[in-house]
């Protein structure tokens, strides 16, 4: 064989059978009749991707909100449930998503809370300290991350969240954050950028 | 620098928290508060004068149902769930059976419970489960199983030791203590308030069937719409559910019996061991004598609370001397003496004689069709009759090939269904898109009108089967009658984009939800040839010509569903 030697265990091999990503017709139908049982299999589906991006979203300032706004954004899901249209455009994650990034920017603005917390300056580092046994490689890249997320201007950090960790398509930030395509792409190459110099800063290559 | 600046780099080593434990609590909690805010605000305004009062009352009551109801310490909380659900506790499992409520607290590596219903419970090494009630329930490294019946109807779990009426345990694996009883693995006891804790004997409810069917009568291969095919009883083979240590063997008879299928544990059947339709044909004669001897010696072998052959057949016998009749008796007393017993289920085709020799020695039988030989398998094994029955129908409101008569038809047989009592019925139109045409209803008020009237396609262009679909089976997810089927009366037409994936995607959400699902299709002249509708039931039932033969299909299935 040229070229090398195949791969003792292929890929097809190692892959598993992945874990729905979207609520099922028939589940979603009885939310939207408001069965308790389907918005809880609503609810503990998206929960951690919710979760995990409010928590994104307020690094470094206002984490000990993540709880709080992310069940506020389940009871607005909940309330709307029934006027979501499964054969819209927008697939039902990136619908809840668009709540959830809304939530968090209104209860920014409202607040005033674009700026550092002190509370929150442990949560921040925490990513980091967890990883250490993960080598000290991933624990400085996990630090310098963070802080650089937590530097990010909100519309920008928005933008990048969506993107990079959820894999949202462009036209569905778009749609979300109501802005127009060329806006998401220059506050998406303006946050890349900004994180790559926060990493060269801290001594961090790939 | 790069076209994409953080190219290498790994972003995923920023990881974000999972959501805590009771998130999902704590969310249902806030909406249900949020939805009696809204609801006495609405309330408030307009009866502004005279509700001022009760709405702020209303009011408080909503905060201090939300500041009970929050997830204030993960180490305890409480659970009622209207479905079956599995939770995690720690490193406790716990398996809810409908119905079942939970309220615990924990200490240290102590799980303090309080129980309502049936959970079953995993506890590993090192963790201690300790509900109270009657008797309390302690157990550590152990699964069991642990049902709290209680004397009168409550909405809460709290205080509710003095409200049970009997606890049972039965262990499943290690071992319990119930009271100062000891239940070790396999066994179960009881305890009520002020009586000793007793040990449950347990019965052996274990079934040995043997089947018995013929190998050359031409119904077998579905040689005519009326005698069970091949796949008929394969599939009452894989789907007896009888008690855990049954087994299921088969016999097939020709000229003298073969042995099909040698017994073996039920679950295991895999429902393609009775052979091809080649290995019938090829045989001659019907020696049912044969196929019973042989039925018995195997039946005979098992070690079963009850032992039964079951001998399907249409009643002839190739060999209808005295002789014959003569072995059959001999046949009979002998699993008599052997305590096995012997059931006839007869299919009667037109072309079948008198079952002469069956009656002359008094076999206990019944007839059955081809849809209903489950119903009447499971009858002539003794199982429990078919259970209360949710049934929803979806169907087309529109179309060339809906036509009167198969309307006509699915009405009559609708309203001739003689369900279980306490069964229930509904109707979902399709057309563009999909309406509730018969709410749930007691099935004996169901009438054939409410199905209304077929109109063509006129100016309602589309046959929206999947969104149909959808709809009947959140309808039947909804009911808690324990048998759902759907049935589906289709062309094998939709004009959704790739209706066979989301109905493949269906079929999957049925079996998951253990709604059965039947397909009449219908053959019309704008029929495709394919249908759309084949992941949905691999068995279809087709219904094509005219109406007498429409309706012919329409009874088969909804005999199925008896």
């Amino acid at each position: 064989m040229a070229g090398g030697v195949e791969p003792f265990v292929t890929a097809a091999a190692l892959r598993v059978e992945p874990a729905p990503t979207e609520l099922d017709a028939v589940t979603l139908a009885r939310a939207k009749q408001g069965e308790p049982a389907a918005l809880r299999a609503l609810i503990e589906l998206y929960q951690d991707r919710v979760y995990a991006l409010v928590w994104r979203m307020l690094i470094g300032r206002a984490q000990h909100l993540t709880q709080d706004l992310a069940q506020e954004t389940f009871v607005r899901v909940l309330r709307g449930i029934g006027s979501f249209d499964p054969r819209g455009e927008a697939r039902l994650s990136t619908w809840i998503l668009t709540i959830a990034t809304r939530v968090v920017l209104n209860e920014k603005r409202r607040e005033g809370r674009d700026r550092a917390d002190p509370d929150d300056a442990a949560i921040a580092t925490t990513a980091g300290a967890e990883r250490t046994d993960h080598g000290l490689e991933r624990a400085r890249l996990a630090e310098a991350l963070t802080a650089g997320l937590a530097a990010l201007p909100d519309d920008q950090r928005a933008v990048f969240v969506l993107r990079e960790y959820h894999e949202l398509e462009y036209v569905e930030i778009a749609t979300a954050l109501e802005l127009d395509l060329n806006t998401v792409r220059s506050r998406l190459h303006r946050a890349r950028a900004a994180l790559r110099t926060q990493l060269t800063a801290a001594g961090v290559e790939p | 620098m790069s076209e994409h600046p953080l190219e290498n780099i790994d972003l995923g080593v920023v990881a974000a928290p999972r959501a805590p434990v009771g998130f999902a609590d704590g969310v249902l909690a806030r909406f249900a508060t949020t939805e009696a805010a809204i609801a006495v605000e609405k309330q408030r305004r307009a009866r502004r004068a005279t509700w001022m009062i009760g709405g702020a009352v209303a009011a408080i009551a909503a905060v201090l149902a939300l500041v009970l109801a929050w997830p204030r310490d993960r180490a305890a909380g409480s659970i009622s769930t209207d479905e079956p659900r599995t939770v995690a506790l720690g490193d406790v499992r716990a398996e809810l059976a409908a119905h079942a409520q939970i309220e615990w607290r924990r200490e240290g590596t102590t799980l303090r419970v309080e129980q309502r219903g049936t959970v079953t419970w995993n506890v590993p090494a090192g963790q201690h489960l300790h509900i109270t009630g009657a008797a309390p329930v302690d157990a550590t490294n152990a699964t069991l199983r642990v049902e709290v019946q209680m004397n009168a109807d409550r909405k809460t779990v709290g205080s509710a030791a003095a409200m049970v009426a009997a606890v049972t345990v039965a262990v499943l694996a290690g071992k319990a203590t119930l009271g100062d009883h000891t239940v070790d693995a396999g066994k179960a006891a009881m305890a009520t308030p002020g009586k000793q804790v007793m040990d449950l004997v347990q019965t052996d409810d274990r079934v040995a069937i043997v089947l018995v069917y013929p190998a050359n009568e031409a119904w077998l291969a579905g040689g005519h719409s009326i005698g069970p095919r091949i796949q008929d009883i394969e599939h009452v083979l894989s789907h007896l559910d009888l008690p855990l240590g049954s087994t299921v063997g088969a016999v097939m008879y020709a000229n003298g019996a073969d042995s099909a299928v040698q017994p073996k544990p039920s679950g295991t059947y895999r429902g393609d061991e009775l052979g091809a339709p080649a290995r019938y044909h090829d045989k001659h004669g019907s020696d049912l004598v044969a196929g019973i001897q042989a039925g018995v010696d195997m039946a005979s072998t098992q070690h079963a609370g009850r032992r039964l052959v079951v001998v399907v057949g249409d009643g002839n016998d190739t060999d209808r001397t005295d002789a014959a009749k003569a072995s059959l008796l001999k046949t009979m007393a002998d699993a008599e003496q052997r305590h096995v017993t012997v059931k006839a289920v007869l299919v009667r085709e037109p072309s079948s004689g008198k079952p002469s020799l069956i009656e002359a020695v008094g076999l206990d039988s019944t007839d059955a069709t081809n849809r209903s030989l489950l119903y009447y398998l499971r009858a002539e094994i003794g199982l429990p009759p078919p259970q209360r029955t949710s049934a929803l129908v979806v169907y087309a409101g529109r179309g060339t090939w809906m036509t009167k008569d198969l309307l006509d038809a699915l009405g009559a047989g609708l309203e001739g269904l003689q369900l279980p009592p306490g069964s229930e019925l509904a109707a979902v139109e399709y057309s563009t898109g999909a309406t509730i045409r018969v709410p749930w209803e007691p099935a004996p008020a169901f009438k054939a009108a409410q199905l209304g009237d077929v109109t063509d396609y006129a100016d309602h262009l589309g046959s929206d089967v999947v969104q149909g679909v959808v709809m009947g089976l959140a309808e039947l997810s909804k009911q808690t009658l324990p048998r759902k089927t759907l049935v589906v009366v289709g062309d094998g037409n939709d004009t959704n984009k790739d209706p066979g994936l989301a109905l493949g995607e269906l079929a999957d959400q049925a079996k998951r939800l253990g709604i059965v699902v039947h397909v009449i299709n219908v053959r019309g002249p704008d029929s495709p040839e394919g249908s759309v509708l084949g992941p949905l039931d691999p068995h279809p039932v087709t219904a094509a010509g005219t109406g007498p033969a429409q309706a012919s299909a329409v009874r088969s299935i909804l005999d199925a569903i008896r």
